[in-house]
């Protein structure tokens, strides 16, 4: 390279990453065609064989290409989906559903009890289907008395099972096709029930969907539906004004304003489900005690952050569940009070130290706090705020930014491999359930020294809470059930195992002349009735 | 007095303008990284929530980025660790790249073989990829920046050294400390290697700059420091989704980039047009 080309360069180094990927936004859609301009890319389409692949563009597509036995709204109720009705036994370990008749997989061969069967054994199947193994580990028979009736059966009671059969991973899949191209084949040639079919699919790039002519709910609104992998966030909003694309996700929220004033686009905006906070690793001696960790809860300016640094579009917590969560209950808020956190800190025996930090036995309190860049909202600014305001309180964090593919391994060690005291993480109830979320966070370790069961990586355990979850998850009683589940969250919230930071809110946008489009809760954008 | 006009006039140097700019910008950077926090008007850590994003001001000269933080005392802070990292990769660099050559050139033969061999090799590894490696391995730092950054700079002065050793060493002076029963090392050491100092300095000058910019490019892409650090390069990558709405977030940093680049390249210039003998005949 020649080096006086690189004083021209240093210019381009900040406007590259702008105007590159634009040029490459040419075709406006054709009519009854929806593009849709993904922040992630599409690369496998199996519900098992590690599930829809990347988060959550493959879900999105997911929802297209596929029916479930149950469906979710956009608002996250359970509506029947290619199961027209379903009865949950009322000891809550087994469900009998019965199904659509007459329906037809896009290869033409019919959705019948046993290609029902052949569906839910395949997602019991640990070694078929490791991931989402929550949602499925508790089924443990199906049966099908006749061609439209399925019995599904769970070793103990679980109130969740319609949860997990509406999920995007309980998507129903032709058993003839994978007869055909085989297990590991399916992920690149997926044949469905939905609404759509696949055209054409270049993983990691492009998936091209058309209507399916033959759907038991009629023809969709759209003829087709164009995935288009945009990474850059500026790249898909100047492709979305343009017109080369008719639907995005995740619109910063600092680009939004801008947004608003343009008269071809709708802004679509939802609060989501995905609560943000700091982990505390609670193996740490320091953070074992409850009163240094209500001290760094205190020390926070939780509502400011949800305003100057998400314009708004964001709110502080009142419970570890986010508000639309189903079983949320409000057991807390967020207060900010440097005094009562240093008496926090004082009471546990912290007294301040050498320039400003606090100490005990001659130690100063350093924590380590763990951040990603990009994989949670404004997380690195987010961090910064948060590590300069317990400086205020005379604790010492040091931010360690770690890269994105690296960054659920670092959370997910074994007792001995966790290198943090504080991480950020948030977790999306992708089934709408707020017990899912919380047995998936809280419920204690089989064993707390080797890798979490779930995401309860922080090592919480509290045997109330365990209870509470284990009564909430066997009462058929959605009253009694959300009482249960109320009171795990007041337990957890007073004991504090995160620094709870703020819940953001989802934003897509779609020009006007496109309708139909839904965002959901949990960070899907979803184009399945969308209408060109 | 013609006699006097016409007499033949010593060969007066030009004054050389390259040297002057480049080198003065530099002390000018040297003396920000050496005394940029005690004189930055503010505390490059402090946050005023309050400020976020705040254009330019009579309080923030620069405004203030996405956590309320003064960006002067950012750009003047962060001067430290773009200098540091750029001057140290280009010292290490310089420092193997220099033994490598000499050896290479000196030696000749099998031991040349052997260096060049290496030093391509060296060559097709990417920059990016190797800081990329380097920070999932160990974790993102300025050293592993540092790495990167001096290994993809060996090869360009291992072999520039190489090729002027190979000319000096058919010179007659070298010559005749060989036949004197000098040592192989010391005729290196004592009258290979000052005679190609000039050439050395010119190439580490402009590689400087060079190592500026891929430093920084690196800092935008979430490499090197940590935060809250105020690394030019990162501050530019975090704030390059508020283009729109709060350019100067974007302006100040790159400026400081182009700026310091920009002194080092003309700096470099000037370096040449002192020593190199071919640009001294016009």
């Amino acid at each position: 390279m020649d080096r006086r080309h690189f004083l021209g360069l240093t210019g381009a180094a900040a406007v590259a990453p702008f105007a590159q990927p634009v040029a490459r936004a040419l075709a406006q859609s054709a009519p009854g065609t929806i593009t849709y301009g993904q922040s992630t890319s599409i690369v496998t389409l199996d519900p098992a064989q590690g599930a829809f692949s990347n988060y959550p563009g493959g879900y999105e597509a997911a929802l297209c290409l596929f029916d479930r036995l149950l469906d979710f709204d956009a608002d996250m109720k359970i509506v029947p989906g290619l199961a027209q009705s379903f009865q949950l036994a009322s000891d809550l370990k087994s469900i009998t559903l019965k199904l659509r008749p007459g329906v037809l997989f896009h290869d033409g061969t019919p959705l019948d009890a046993a290609a029902v069967k052949f569906n839910i054994e395949r997602l019991m199947d640990k070694a078929r289907n490791p991931t989402n193994r929550p949602l499925w580990d508790p089924v443990t028979a199906v049966e099908t008395p006749d061609a439209t009736t399925v019995i599904i059966r769970t070793g103990a009671p679980y109130a969740q099972l319609p949860n997990s059969l509406a999920h995007a991973s309980g998507s129903i899949v032709s058993p003839a096709q994978i007869a055909k191209v085989g297990e590991k084949g399916f992920a690149q040639a997926p044949v469905g029930a939905g609404p759509f079919e696949v055209e054409s699919f270049k993983p990691g790039t492009e998936l091209t969907l058309k209507a399916f002519d033959r759907y038991w709910g009629g023809k969709p609104a759209a003829q087709k539906i164009v995935f288009k992998f945009i990474a850059e966030a500026a790249t898909r909003i100047s492709a979305l004004r343009t017109g080369a694309v008719d639907v995005i996700d995740s619109v910063p929220v600092q680009l939004v304003q801008p947004l608003t004033q343009d008269p071809n686009v709708t802004v679509l905006r939802k609060p989501g489900l995905r609560p943000i906070g700091l982990v505390i690793n609670l193996t740490r001696e320091p953070l074992a005690d409850v009163r240094v960790r209500q001290a760094l809860n205190y020390a926070v300016p939780v509502e400011t952050i949800a305003q100057r640094v998400f314009f708004g579009f964001a709110k502080a917590p009142d419970s570890p569940l986010a508000f639309d969560t189903v079983g949320h209950a409000a057991v807390g808020k967020s207060t900010f009070d440097q005094a009562k956190a240093k008496a926090l800190l004082a009471e546990a025996g912290w007294k301040p130290g050498a320039s400003g930090i606090v100490e005990k036995d001659g130690k100063p309190l350093k924590l380590d706090l763990y951040a990603p860049d990009g994989l949670f909202p404004g997380d690195i600014p987010v961090a910064e705020i948060v590590a300069a305001s317990l400086k205020q309180i005379g604790v010492d964090a040091q931010i360690s930014k770690i890269e994105k593919g690296a960054y659920w391994d670092q959370l997910r060690q074994d007792r001995a491999g966790l290198k943090w005291d504080l991480a950020m993480f948030g977790f999306n109830p992708s089934n709408a359930s707020g017990l899912y979320h919380m047995e998936s966070l809280f419920k204690a370790n089989k064993d707390d020294a080797g890798r979490p069961d779930v995401w309860n990586v922080g090592r919480y355990r509290n045997p109330k809470v365990d209870a509470a979850l284990a009564a909430a998850n066997a009462d058929a009683d959605p009253a009694k059930q959300n009482a249960a589940l109320a009171e795990a969250q007041k337990l957890v919230w007073d004991d504090a195992p995160y620094i709870w930071l703020q819940v953001n809110e989802n934003v897509s946008a779609a020009r006007k002349s496109v309708s139909g489009v839904e965002v959901w809760p949990i960070v899907f954008t979803v184009v399945r009735r969308a209408k060109a | 007095m013609a006699d006097i006009a016409a007499a033949p006039r010593r060969r007066r140097r030009r004054p050389n303008l390259h040297l002057l700019v480049g080198g003065s910008l530099l002390g000018l950077f040297v003396a920000l990284a050496v005394l940029g926090p005690t004189l930055a008007p503010y505390d490059p850590m402090a946050q005023d929530l309050f400020a976020t994003m705040e254009p330019p001001t009579a309080a923030h000269w620069l405004g203030a980025d996405q956590v309320g933080r003064d960006i002067l005392s950012r750009i003047m802070a962060g001067t430290r660790y773009t200098l540091s990292i750029a001057l140290a990769s280009v010292a290490a660099a310089a420092l193997i790249g220099v033994a490598l050559g000499s050896i290479a050139g000196h030696f000749g033969g099998r031991v040349d073989r052997a260096v060049t061999g290496f030093v391509d090799l060296l060559l097709t590894i990417p920059n990016l990829v190797l800081a990329i490696a380097i920070a999932s391995a160990v974790g993102s730092s300025p050293t592993g920046l540092t790495v990167a950054i001096a290994a993809s700079f060996v090869p360009s002065i291992a072999r520039l050294v190489r090729s002027r050793v190979l000319e000096l060493r058919e010179e007659d002076f070298v010559n005749a400390a060989v036949t004197i029963g000098m040592s192989p090392w010391r005729v290196l050491a004592r009258h290979v290697l000052p005679n190609a100092i000039s050439v050395i300095v010119v190439e580490t000058s402009l590689l400087a700059g060079q190592a500026v910019l891929v430093g920084s490019a690196l800092g935008f892409l979430g490499l090197g420091v940590q935060p809250p650090a105020p690394e030019w390069g990162a501050m530019l990558g975090a704030s390059r989704e508020a283009l729109e709405i709060a350019p100067h977030l974007v302006m100040a940093p790159g400026l400081a980039i182009s700026l310091l680049v920009f002194a080092f390249n003309t700096f470099g210039d000037g370096l040449r047009d002192r020593f190199d003998p071919n640009m001294q005949q016009r």
